[in-house]
């Protein structure tokens, strides 16, 4: 058998969503009487009574994840990554199947978990260490290192509830970030502070990752599923959609939740028809230097090549978007619609001469529309791209934080040393002429 | 739905792992069968319970005037009313003590156990923050809510103290047995608070009942009034309340009063111990939904 951190083998949770009709008192002591009667059923065989009220939160998920994973959990609202979560950090247990997790567990489901406002911010390094895990011992040895993360080390006599949002979450952040268990998960909660303390919080959890901790991550924010995690699982109404590398599970979630949308829109809408239609990115092609397969420079330019099928004499359409990973499109080309040849093959070349990217990973989504409709996808297909830096030093880098600029544009500098002399001269024109 | 968690040890490990391997396997199902208390859990986060306490006390007084003052305000204030209304103008008779420290030697084991117990049912509903993320024995929540009353038990033990040498009383042998007594008390608290608490996560009744509940008790134990004053046929009944037993013994044991409650005693402890293992029972049986109800 092969070494695992955490296994779930068909675990599922049921909830009972008829939150109006709580049992009250007299009910229940009524139905502590029928106990006997329910119990002799049971033993008997004769299936209780199925509850039409209920759901499935999460529904038969078998996943083996192995020491050392960062896994990212992704899926839409609802779809049953908290409560996943919530199992496996035992805070509310299984229906059905069960999961076994190998070593020491800490979970990270709330910022300041076990804070109180009264406290002060020593306080309640020492009362949310505890309740998340830590021993006494453990707390002491590193408040100062916790205290140094959180950067409030001057008000860490201070009452909480006189800190400002982003101190109270930057050090309830870093108590819980100095959890050292074998097993983490985290649901959404890394997101914190400013731009600066956010890349803090993912730099802590490289280092965590890379001394060896199992982590679940839950988040809704795709590129740091990206960037972050060496697998990502995609979740949806309770069952595992796709599991497996990051940017698939990532569009596995953007389909759901195109899905959803349109499940929610089109109450009205015809059946789909048969999917025959797919698209195909036959080709991408370099238009000007490129640094090797797939990794172009800013001014590069690319050439794509599509083949799609689609319904005969149908008026059809394609879009191609440039979008980070996360899902945010810099830029997206329309073609003209096109009539739709008897044998249901279309091919099509769309050029870009120059791209204008900055450095940094992008996606590059090849569509096919339904041109009578607005934004209406028979098919769609993705690949990625790195677009590198032409100078020396990543200075420019998108994405890493270390840019807030969107867009590469050509640019053409003329600098001269006499700038000095220049303004100089200036000023004394002023003075001349007032 | 009937849930439980195991936590099985190294053993299981090899069985399950040729590699010799001694990391422990959390095991997380659905249960079948009897719950069990798990005390080495309880054990293993003790240091949780502590904090819980610290947290509590630390906590109770903050941005109060008078601080922990309060702590012998409520069972003075009380002892006056009562010595006003029973001792005063309804002439109670106090088994030959002043009735002033005949009430309030009663009180402040009462407060103890009155207070332990109002703040230990809320305790899982005020709480709900952290069972809802978090995992820990939930045994810990209503357990630290009574022991945090410790120390006003201390604090208004020291007045009784006090109002014991202002009155030239002092203590008999029998104050070994005082520490007992305080024990018994602690027991009854967390046992009924364990019932209390769990039952108030799933049905809110038990708040509003609640207070309802302990001015019952209260009058059903002889704080006022002395337990001679119990017809003799009811008093099998009347020790079934252990915080009868609480009461006689300190008074006995502290003040020398005649009343010697060794039958009295033997009934509220068994009833105590009763109350609190039934109690952690019940708790560990419906602690699985606690996260998905409160």
């Amino acid at each position: 058998m092969n070494k695992f951190a955490i296994r779930t083998e068909a675990i599922g949770k049921q909830y009972q969503i008829g939150a109006t009709h709580r049992p009250n008192l007299r009910e229940a002591l009524i139905s502590v009487f029928n106990a006997p009667k329910r119990y002799a059923s049971r033993l008997l065989g004769r299936p209780a009574k199925a509850a039409d009220d209920s759901f499935w939160a999460v529904k038969d998920v078998s996943v083996e994840i192995g020491p050392g994973e960062l896994v990212g959990l992704v899926g839409a609202n609802g779809a049953g990554k908290s409560t996943l979560l919530k199992m496996l950090s035992r805070i509310t247990i299984p229906t059905t199947g069960r999961a076994i997790i190998r070593g020491r567990v800490g979970s990270m489901l709330e910022v300041g978990t076990g804070f109180h406002s009264e406290l002060t911010g020593r306080e309640n390094v020492f009362l949310s260490g505890a309740i998340l895990g830590m021993s006494k011992a453990e707390i002491r040895r590193k408040f100062d290192e916790i205290v140094a993360f959180s950067e409030i080390e001057k008000f860490i006599a201070t009452p909480v509830k006189h800190y400002s949002t982003g101190m109270y979450l930057r050090l309830a952040f870093s108590v819980a970030a100095h959890l050292e268990p074998e097993v983490l998960f985290v649901d959404e909660v890394l997101a914190v502070g400013d731009a600066r303390f956010y890349a803090k919080c993912i730099n802590k959890m490289r280092s965590l990752h890379a001394s060896g901790m199992t982590i679940v991550l839950v988040s809704h924010h795709m590129f740091l599923v990206q960037t972050l995690c060496t697998r990502a699982i995609c979740m949806s109404h309770g069952s595992v959609l796709f599991d497996g590398d990051p940017l698939s599970a990532i569009v596995s979630y953007r389909k759901s939740l195109d899905e959803a949308a349109q499940a929610q829109s089109a109450t009205t809408a015809k059946p789909q028809a048969k999917a025959r239609e797919r698209i195909h990115i036959f080709q991408l092609e370099p238009m000007g230097e490129w640094a090797s397969d797939r990794e172009p420079y800013p001014d590069s330019g690319m050439k794509l090549t599509f083949v799609a099928d689609a319904e005969p004499n149908s008026l059809v359409g394609f879009r191609v978007a440039v979008s980070s990973i996360g899902g945010f499109s810099y830029y997206a080309f329309y073609s003209d619609p096109i009539q739709v040849p008897p044998s249901g093959r279309i091919t099509c070349e769309l050029q870009v001469p120059e791209l204008m990217l900055l450095p940094g990973h992008y996606s590059i989504f090849g569509g096919l529309l339904k041109a009578d409709e607005v934004n209406h996808f028979l098919a769609e297909e993705y690949l990625q791209i790195f677009v590198r830096s032409r100078g020396p030093a990543p200075a420019f880098d998108n994405g890493s934080g270390g840019s807030d600029n969107l867009f590469w544009n050509r640019g053409i500098w003329s600098t001269s040393g006499d700038m000095e002399n220049d303004r100089k001269t200036q000023v004394q024109d002023e003075i001349v002429g007032s | 739905m009937q849930t439980q968690i195991k936590e099985q040890g190294a053993p299981q490990v090899q069985m399950n792992d040729a590699a010799a391997d001694t990391t422990p396997l959390l095991i997380i199902q659905p249960l079948r069968g009897l719950v069990s208390l798990q005390l080495p859990e309880l054990w293993k986060y003790r240091e949780v319970l502590y904090f819980l306490i610290w947290r509590d006390i630390k906590v109770r007084y903050k941005q109060t005037a008078l601080g922990a003052a309060w702590a012998i305000i409520q069972p003075l204030f009380t002892m006056l009313i009562f010595s006003i209304f029973f001792g005063r103008l309804a002439k109670v008779p106090s088994d030959n003590l002043p009735y002033t420290l005949f009430s309030y030697s009663a009180l402040v084991p009462w407060m103890f156990f009155a207070t332990g117990l109002s703040q230990a049912s809320n305790s899982l509903v005020s709480s709900s923050n952290l069972i809802t993320k978090v995992y820990f024995p939930r045994l810990v929540v209503p357990l630290a809510a009574v022991l945090a009353g410790l120390l006003d038990l201390a604090i208004s033990g020291v007045t009784l103290l006090l109002m014991m040498a202002y009155y030239h009383r002092g203590a008999t042998a029998h104050v070994v047995w005082v520490p007992a007594l305080l024990l018994l008390a602690l027991v009854t608290s967390v046992g009924v608070s364990f019932w209390f608490s769990a039952l108030n996560v799933k049905y809110r009744d038990i708040r509003h009942v609640l207070p309802f509940v302990v001015q019952l008790w209260m009058f059903a134990t002889p704080i006022a009034y002395p337990s001679s004053l119990v017809p003799e046929r009811f008093r099998v009944f009347y020790a079934l309340n252990p915080m009868t037993g609480v009461i006689e013994g300190f008074r006995w044991a502290l003040l020398g009063t005649n009343t010697a409650p060794g039958v009295m005693l033997v009934v509220s402890s068994s009833i105590a111990v009763l109350v609190l293992i039934s109690g952690a029972y019940f708790f560990r049986r419906m602690e699985t939904t606690f996260a998905d109800v409160v």
